[in-house]
């Protein structure tokens, strides 16, 4: 007891430096646990988008928006003990997070839906999500894997593939993608000659590549895989063996890496990801993309850009609701993208800023598209194909 | 005076979660404390309560089976009898393995569980789990549905820990210590080992079962991440060792400190800068590496106990009950 | 009282018992010798249920208990003590006698929440004998040190202690000299002859120390090869060629 009232003591003692002006809102991430290689980008989005707010007048009154950090581990245990100790502890006004869908199920179920205090994630795709009963406190800047999932069965019908395996990490992301594509490809005159989940983090691949190859004559490969995961062992196994050559996926497979360990020149023509993005040509992305590349960070590293968005639509609510009432800002989340209201694009704070002070409507156009939440929190997502450019790195296209 | 509140409030959380693993640290202790049983497969049985309390209690849906709505109190006793028939079912199988064996086959058990649990979907929603599951006493206002809630667990401790207490200075508590030390000699006096070893095994995963019912209700949600083994099965091992093996105080105690640990590190590694500078470097990222600090600073207080305090904080107690005094001036005065 | 008959035991390819057949008598103390590697241990592993024999009979007092385990002999009032004492280390010497007792209603779980009248007046009985065992073993005043803390003999001494602890009817004491200071040796014959007389208890004595053997033993069998290679008193063994050449060899002359 001694020893717990000493570390809360400190706690509070450490607590002092950040003056009362201070908005505090969660930033809760799986840092550790399975996905963390994804998270630092991610975390950097987060954190350019509070600088963005802090540099060009703050929140309110000038008061300072300050991110506070805790680990979700990618699990919902530990979610639950993050968002209780930024909820209850910091005294958050909203949270941005969390990673994975479980843990931001179970801390928005366990936590913040019960203390009232809305949650945008910038990770969590689960379409179970849509359906919480979550009194309008649950939000995300990514779209359910529902809507990605169908784009890319769509765009791989449109490639004119017919015959395609699938395989999937069994992660809560890749095997709720992979469930939607496998369902929504036949639907459009496509068959599945094979569909199999596998573990990550295994050193080879050879068997499930040759299990998938062998049922029967799958003109590409859909690989549901992080990259660091499993991705690109399989990619690697399924070409050393010359079971599979083409391959397309999803965005947890977008990163330098896999053109730089696999090789540009095979994988060139021959991949296909889905990513949702915004228009890489809208003045909202290139913002975005510009300042966070000048910090050396990679614009196209996934959800960074969800990141950026879900903090900054953070702080448009509380602005909006000009204060730092918890259900205040949950309603004022579903009041920053009226359709006659001004454009706000990512970065342009001091103009959002005034357009709220003088009443008006806004209407945000972040770096990952138009982000208008519907009735369920969800957006629509917009989504591009990743392929390989001539210089060797991914080149991102929108889908029409 | 919000602030002190916003702490009662963290604390009811931190006592919740940490009652929860005072559960299955006192079920630990039946095992591996009392018996001597190697299990190093608690997160399966934790999961197997978990999920049954999930799927009992959940309005019907079509991601995963259910749809009983069973009251919350029955569901919970379905999930430590659940527990207990698999905890029997693995104890047929490899109760008489000694106990390295028994370790890696319990492991490799709760390994095959939690695929089962990833890998069913029509059952489970495999990866993506199951949620809105309902929690006791969440219809009060709060915060006096998570006070009620925690007050619930902590007297399911309570009485678990006098059950125990009562078992442990019990005769039945003695022949377990025998078997523990000695399964030839204790077979040689008379004991049953292997029927022994089961209701142990079985009796310390019932209590498992129901630490992954109250857990599946804590956290309204769960998938098969639950049964993780870095929080699910090796933090109680620490908990159980630091605390005091064979003690069930020891093992309540372990509990609560580790959790409380494990969890309000996170409130000290918040405050870091994201960046210092050091002899003219630039540390980076602080606040993501901090993350990592947590779990190494576990691992050094377990080297630290077990090398300081091999014993645990409160070690076991022999003898397990003090003699009877009147038993014992007879003796002398006769 | 118990009959050995015809029992085999091979480990792989070595014969450690081969059809081997003998008898102990009711309120005997039967001495078991014989070289190393006779199968004396194994012998015993089998009449006590912690090895299978290949093939044979064992009968207890007219029962053929041949395969039965441990703690079913148990109830019968057969018991054993190791040859390296098994004590159980963390617990007291008090609790490693009490954990000795028969038919204790608080080994059953249940019975501790539901009766704990019923288990504490078990419990005062076992109590009671425990203590007569310490103040009969003299070690009263080490009841609460943990039994790991003895010294060898000590350990001996518990491990017959144990076999206080019920009715025992047939106790076979696998070396209960072995590595035991001569004082200590005495008191423990001491104790087996009047465990036997005042309590009828029947040994079968495994022991390398003649002198004990000579001094406590009724019937002598001297096993060679895992067979029985004589029997009779101890003069008669002595006196036997076959024993002097297996066994004795130059040491008795």
């Amino acid at each position: 007891m001694k020893k717990l009232l000493s570390v809360v003591a400190l706690g509070a003692l450490m607590s002092s430096p950040a003056l009362s002006a201070d908005v505090k809102v969660g930033s809760v991430a799986g840092v550790t646990g399975p996905i963390a290689e994804l998270v630092a980008p991610i975390l950097a989005g987060r954190n350019l988008a509070a600088d963005h707010v802090n540099a060009a007048g703050g929140l309110l009154d000038g008061n300072r928006l300050v991110m506070i950090q805790a680990d979700s581990q990618c699990d919902a245990k530990a979610a639950v003990d993050a968002a209780s100790k930024v909820v209850n502890v910091d005294r958050v006004v909203a949270i941005v997070g969390a990673s994975c869908s479980g843990a931001t199920s179970g801390m928005a179920q366990a936590v913040t839906i019960p203390a009232g205090i809305a949650s945008v994630s910038d990770t969590s795709t689960a379409p179970s999500i849509t359906d919480l009963d979550d009194n309008g406190r649950v939000f995300r800047t990514v779209p359910s894997d529902a809507y990605q999932g169908a784009t890319l069965a769509q765009y791989a019908y449109d490639l004119g593939f017919r015959r395609l395996a699938v395989t999937y990490a069994n992660d809560d992301y890749n095997a709720g993608f992979a469930a939607v594509f496998a369902a929504t490809f036949p639907e459009l005159g496509g068959t599945i000659t094979a569909s199999q989940a596998h573990e990550p983090a295994k050193p080879s691949y050879r068997a499930e590549v040759a299990t998938l190859a062998s049922a029967g004559d799958a003109e590409a490969l859909a690989l549901f895989a992080y990259y660091g995961g499993s991705g690109i062992t399989i990619i690697r196994n399924s070409l050393e063996a010359g079971l599979f050559s083409r391959f397309l996926g999803g965005d947890a497979m977008v990163d330098q890496s896999v053109i730089d360990r696999i090789g540009a020149d095979t994988l060139r023509g021959n991949i296909w990801l889905t990513q949702p993005i915004s228009e890489e040509d809208s003045v909202s992305h290139m913002a975005f993309a510009d300042a966070f590349a000048a910090r050396g960070n990679d614009p196209q590293a996934p959800f960074a850009a969800h990141g950026y968005d879900a903090t900054f639509v953070v702080a448009l609510a509380i602005e909006k609701a000009g204060s730092t009432d918890s259900a205040a800002i949950a309603k004022a989340l579903t009041q920053i993208n009226d359709p006659d209201g001004e454009i706000i694009n990512a970065g342009e704070w001091a103009k959002a800023k005034a357009a709220i002070a003088a009443g008006k409507a806004i209407n945000y156009e972040g770096a990952t598209g138009s982000v208008d939440f519907d009735a369920n929190g969800d957006v629509p997502g917009s989504y591009g194909i990743s392929t390989v450019g001539g210089k060797g790195t991914w080149q991102v296209a929108p889908i029409h | 005076m919000e602030q002190l509140y916003g702490y009662v409030l963290y604390g009811v959380t931190l006592a919740s979660m940490g009652g929860i693993y005072a559960l299955l640290a006192l079920g630990l202790n039946i095992q591996w404390g009392f018996t001597g049983l190697f299990n190093t497969g608690i997160a399966g049985f934790l999961a197997v309560g978990a999920y049954t309390q999930a799927l009992l209690t959940t309005p019907l849906s079509s991601r995963h089976i259910g749809g009983i709505e069973l009251p919350i109190p029955l569901a919970m006793l379905c999930a430590m009898v659940l527990s207990a028939i698999v905890a029997y079912g693995v104890a047929r199988a490899c109760i008489r393995l000694r106990s390295d064996y028994l370790a890696i086959a319990t492991l490799g058990i709760a390994e095959i569980l939690r695929l089962i649990f990833k890998n069913e979907l029509w059952a489970t929603n495999g990866p993506r789990g199951v949620s809105q599951i309902p929690r006791a006493f969440e219809d009060l206002p709060p915060p006096w549905n998570a006070i009620a809630f925690m007050a619930m667990v902590l007297l399911i401790v309570l009485v678990v820990y006098l059950l125990m207490e009562r078992a442990r200075v019990s005769p039945w508590g003695r022949m377990m210590a025998a078997i523990r030390e000695n399964e030839e000699a204790a077979a040689a006096i008379g004991k049953h080992v292997a029927h022994y070893r089961t209701e142990s095994f079985v009796i310390g995963a019932a209590m498992m079962g129901l630490a992954g019912a109250l857990l599946a209700q804590y956290l309204k949600q769960i998938d098969p991440q639950v049964s993780e083994p870095v929080t699910a099965t090796f933090l109680v091992w620490v908990m159980l060792i630091a605390g005091g093996s064979a003690n069930n105080r020891g093992a309540i105690l372990g509990a609560f400190l580790i959790w409380t640990i494990w969890s309000a590190t996170q409130i000290l590694t918040g405050f870091l800068p994201n960046e210092f500078v050091a002899f003219g470097y630039t540390v980076g990222n602080l606040q993501v590496r901090s993350a990592y600090v947590r779990v190494f600073l576990i691992g050094l207080i377990l080297q630290f106990i077990l090398q300081r305090r091999p014993q645990g904080l409160l070690p076991e107690k022999r003898p397990a009950a003090s003699r009877p005094s009147s038993a014992h001036t007879d003796r002398d005065s006769s | 009282m118990l009959t050995v008959d015809n029992l085999n035991k091979h480990f792989g390819g070595m014969v450690a018992v081969d059809h081997c057949s003998f008898a102990v008598d009711k309120g005997s103390i039967t001495g078991l010798i014989g070289p190393n590697g006779a199968g004396k241990t194994t012998i015993f592993n089998i009449i006590a249920g912690a090895q299978q024999a290949d093939s044979g009979h064992i009968l207890f007092e007219d029962r053929d208990i041949t395969g039965m385990a441990p703690h079913q002999l148990y109830a019968m009032g057969l018991l054993r003590t190791f040859q390296i004492p098994r004590e159980f280390a963390r617990l007291t010497v008090l609790e490693n006698l009490m954990a000795a007792a028969p038919a204790q209603p608080g080994e059953r779980i249940m019975l501790n929440w539901i009766a704990p009248g019923r288990v504490r007046t078990r419990e005062a009985q076992v109590l009671e004998r425990a203590e007569d065992a310490l103040a009969f073993l003299g070690l009263s005043h080490l009841g609460d040190l943990p039994a790991g803390n003895l010294s060898g003999g000590q350990k001996k001494l518990l491990e017959l202690g144990r076999t206080m602890m019920t009715d025992a009817r047939l106790v076979l004491l696998d070396e209960p000299g072995a590595g035991v200071n001569p004082t200590l040796l005495g008191r423990i014959t001491g104790m087996i002859t009047r465990l036997n007389r005042e309590r009828g208890y029947t040994f079968c004595i495994i022991e390398h120390d003649m002198d004990l053997i000579e001094a406590i033993c009724g019937p002598v069998i001297v096993l060679a090869e895992g067979q029985v290679l004589s029997q009779g008193s101890m003069e008669e063994i002595r006196a036997d060629e076959r024993v002097i050449d297996a066994y004795f060899g130059g040491a008795v002359q």
